[in-house]
């Protein structure tokens, strides 16, 4: 019995490689970002009347995207949506980084410095390492995505969130 | 020219709405599934696809009155059967179903009835609770269940068994476990149910089933209607006792079952009612087999009404009245009984309870929610005139119980926090106090859980009245596990849980010869310390070809101290009667898009069990090793779209899967039903 208690202890501080427990509905995602676009508000014109989204790992997102946003204008501006590498994110004004690249946050974030690039994670609690919004399936919750957005971190960035896009997130911070 | 002008006002309103809702739409997002606003996208599209598996795992349960809280994160050790499991498994009744169960196991008592035992601890008077719909089934006389052919499980919608204590919330009945049916609503029902089955072994038709359900709702209001009626037999063998008499028991263990279960509900007002007729053929008697069978009748009738009063969107108050009448191991003779005989069997006593509650619920956000509780309840028990409970040499007694309870759950990203306490105190016993507390961590993939409750075993009427001593404590036990789970994938996951429960002032039976009670020779006391530690596995893998659940469950007594009368002279550290390992494994394999096929089995350990009397003394026997092998091939579409039916072969290997004795009073082992061929027909419209 003893050496149960000690081999279920043990398991428990075995470290175990996070892994995302569900799969995205990409299409879901996709209209997620499609409204973070419209209810968000970049400082100053956003250049060309153009808004850049780039993704960065080989994620489904990308072809989904382009589906969604072919032809659509959002505030009278068009949509770009290219899978980019960490070095390319600057130009973009939204970045998301999908979730098995989630590791490369930190680069990211030292890549893109103090630029008004609105960045979304694909992981639950990446508003905690730099992430302005995070999108994520609550698994607990009847497998329902949802959002997490950095209120401060947005407003520190310059990023005006409309109350519909924070009324709306299931966590604020 | 008032009415001209809210006219007017009543058209720009209008034009003002139809002008917002306009630029609404403007907001939305035109995609393949149509127009979708933000709002919409958030609250109602956003639900992604999920395995059968990652759903069932991460169910609500609503365990000890919380705000419900997904399985893996329940601060309890938790079974779950669905009502696609028990449809696929072809299962019997619910003793077969729980069979599957880690921890479980059943054993018989006296006069034919078979009770049920948890993690190694007998737990037949009021130990486990079973809940139908929330409604109590244990019996107040002796606060037994009755198991083999009882309880249906036709219109069961899911069976959540909580194997752990419960008593911190459900009271004194809950002691080792919880088993709550939860039945199809009226929306899940909508329409008509009607089931017939029947099974048949090389000697005899084993059982027979009807069961009609309705069921519909119609804007606020629902309801639904159930009628069970089944008849069989225990075992088509030979019970033989311990002086060697024997009997067929083809023709001396009849079953029969009558439940008629109704509920309505309007808006947030519910109601309850169930009636259940138990009825066994008891020729074993208690040591001694019988001449002939006697007609044992347990017949139940449970109402409930509730109301819930929802003050805000976070708080609500619940009060409740229910009222329960028993009539448990009711025999009376007949005018061609062998008086002396019958004479160990009559029996005619009464028990009606009438309780009154109410809970208020503060669910304050995602992460903090508390309850609380107040119930009372009337218990009262009635004889014959001529016939008096023993302690108060009355015909007609009466006790009364207050209980106040109150749980709290709270989360962080540290770790989640369930605590909660009950305090009981009853004119009859004095008080009883069960705190719980349980802490769950969820990093990912991984759960865990740390769980302490104290439970208790409250004495009801005969535990009261027929005490050797005059007086009896309320049994307790302080129960703590650990659970880690895993899941290793979306198709598969795996838990592994271990437990230690220490049990004081155990009641128990004794039969005390030397007792200065002239004339009262046995009766009820509270014994010494008792217990068991152990662990319990469970994993299952769900696909597209079908499932699989396997379980395995251990218990010991080695650390633990055992009553003189439960000993295994064989295994100073199992109880006797009971299994120390089980293994189940219940699969289901999908040939075509409507045509399924279950094996699923049981391996039970040996067991020991008393066989013989000689020279005054028991012999004891060691029961060897048992598998239990069940083969059900079934079709959700027979020939018509609403037409489920199939075909099993139950018992393949014709084992004699025996119910022991799990303490020393004489009783030989009660033998099984044979290799049996069902088949079964369900009809929805």
């Amino acid at each position: 019995m003893k050496k149960l208690l000690i081999l279920l202890l043990g398991l428990s501080f075995i470290p175990i490689k996070v892994i995302q427990a569900q799969n995205f509905n990409y299409k879901i995602n996709s209209m997620y970002i499609y409204y973070f676009s419209k209810y968000i508000d970049w400082p100053g014109k956003v250049s060309d009347q153009t808004i850049k989204i780039g993704i960065i790992g080989n994620s489904l997102l990308v072809e989904e995207l382009k589906k969604l946003t072919a032809n659509k204008k959002v505030n009278n501006c068009s949509i770009i949506v290219e899978a980019i590498s960490i070095a390319e994110s600057k130009k973009c004004n939204i970045v998301i980084l999908s979730k098995n690249n989630s590791a490369k946050i930190k680069e990211l974030m030292m890549q893109l410095g103090d630029d008004p690039v609105l960045v979304v994670s694909e992981k639950e609690g990446f508003t905690a390492k730099g992430a302005d919004i995070c999108i994520y399936v609550d698994d607990e919750d009847n497998f329902k995505t949802k959002f997490e957005l950095s209120k401060t971190k947005m407003a520190k960035s310059g990023f005006k969130v409309s109350h519909e896009l924070i009324g709306l997130a299931s966590i604020v911070e | 020219m008032m009415n001209i002008k809210n006219i007017l006002s009543t058209i720009v309103i209008l034009f003002i709405t139809s002008h917002f809702s306009s630029a609404q739409t403007s907001d939305s997002l035109m995609t393949e599934f149509g127009e979708i606003t933000f709002e919409d996208l958030v609250k109602n599209r956003s639900q992604v696809d999920h395995t059968p598996l990652e759903g069932k795992i991460n169910s609500s349960i609503d365990v000890a009155g919380n705000k419900p809280t997904v399985i893996r994160k329940s601060p309890a050790i938790i079974s779950v059967v669905t009502d696609e499991e028990i449809k696929r498994s072809g299962a019997r009744d619910l003793m077969e179903i729980l069979e599957s169960i880690p921890g479980v196991s059943f054993s018989v008592d006296v006069e034919g009835v078979v009770g049920i035992g948890m993690r190694g601890n007998w737990a037949n008077e009021g130990k486990v609770l079973l809940l139908f719909d929330g409604q109590e089934m244990n019996e107040t006389v002796y606060g037994t269940l009755q198991f083999g052919m009882h309880y249906p499980i036709q219109n069961i919608k899911r069976i959540e068994i909580i194997r752990g204590p419960g008593s911190s919330y459900y009271g004194g009945a809950a002691e080792y476990a919880v088993i709550n049916i939860i039945s199809k609503s009226a929306a899940e029902l909508n329409g008509i149910n009607v089931t017939t089955e029947l099974g048949q072994t090389s000697k005899t038709t084993s059982r027979q089933n009807y069961s009609i359900s309705a069921g519909k709702k119609i804007k606020d209001f629902g309801f639904t209607i159930s009628n069970t009626y089944s008849a069989g037999v225990r075992s088509d063998k030979t019970y033989k006792d311990v002086f060697g008499n024997s009997y067929d028991m083809t023709k001396n263990s009849n079953l029969s079952m009558q439940n008629v279960n109704i509920g309505m509900q309007y808006s947030h007002l519910s109601f309850r009612m169930i009636y259940d007729n138990y009825t066994l053929d008891s020729r074993d008697g208690f040591e001694q087999a019988l001449t002939q069978s006697y007609a044992e009748q347990f017949r139940s009738f449970i109402s409930e009404l509730k109301y819930e009063v929802k003050l805000n969107d976070k708080i609500s108050i619940t009060p409740k009245i229910s009222y329960k009448s028993n009539s448990p191991y009711h025999v009376n003779a007949g005018s061609s009984d062998d008086n002396e005989e019958v004479s160990e069997l009559l029996y005619e006593t009464k028990a009606k309870r009438f309780k009154a509650g109410i809970i208020a619920n503060w669910i304050a956000s995602d992460n903090f929610n508390l309850n609380f509780g107040a119930e009372t309840f009337i218990d009262d028990g009635k004889k014959n005139p001529d016939d008096l409970f023993r302690n108060s040499n009355t015909s007609h007694v009466q006790y009364t119980n207050y209980a106040l309870f109150s749980q709290v759950m709270t989360k962080s990203k540290i770790v989640n926090l369930t605590a909660g306490a009950r305090f009981d105190y009853n004119n009859a016993f004095g008080g009883a106090f069960v705190p719980r507390i349980g802490l769950t961590k969820r990093m990912d993939r991984v759960n865990l859980k740390l769980l302490y409750g104290s439970s208790f075993k409250a004495p009801v009427i005969e535990n009261i009245e027929s005490s050797l001593l005059g007086e009896i404590k309320p049994e307790k036990s302080n129960v703590i596990e650990m659970e880690a789970s895993y899941q290793i994938s979306s198709k598969m996951f795996f838990t592994v849980n271990v437990f230690d429960i220490t049990s004081r002032n155990t009641i128990i039976y004794v039969v005390d010869t030397s007792s200065s009670n002239t004339g009262i020779p046995d009766g009820y006391i509270n014994g010494p310390k008792t217990g068991t530690q152990g662990m319990e596995l469970e994993y299952k893998y769900a696909d597209q070809w079908g499932f699989a659940n396997v379980s395995y469950s251990f218990y010991s007594t080695a650390n633990k101290a055992v009553n003189e009368i439960q000993r295994d002279p064989y295994d100073f550290t199992s109880v006797l009667g009971i299994s120390k390992h089980k293994v189940s494994v219940n699969t289901s394999l999908n040939i075509t898009q409507n045509l399924f096929l279950s094996p699923s089995f049981v391996f039970l350990s040996p067991k020991s069990a008393i066989v013989e009397y000689s020279n005054d003394e028991y012999i004891y026997e060691q029961i060897p090793s048992l598998l239990l092998m069940n083969v059900y091939l079934g079709t959700t579409k027979l020939f018509v779209k609403n037409l489920e039916a199939g075909i099993g072969v139950y018992n393949l290997f014709n084992n004699n899967n025996i119910m022991a004795q799990p303490y020393s009073s004489g009783h030989a082992p009660l033998p099984s039903l044979s290799t049996e061929v069902g088949v079964k027909m369900q009809l929805h419209f």
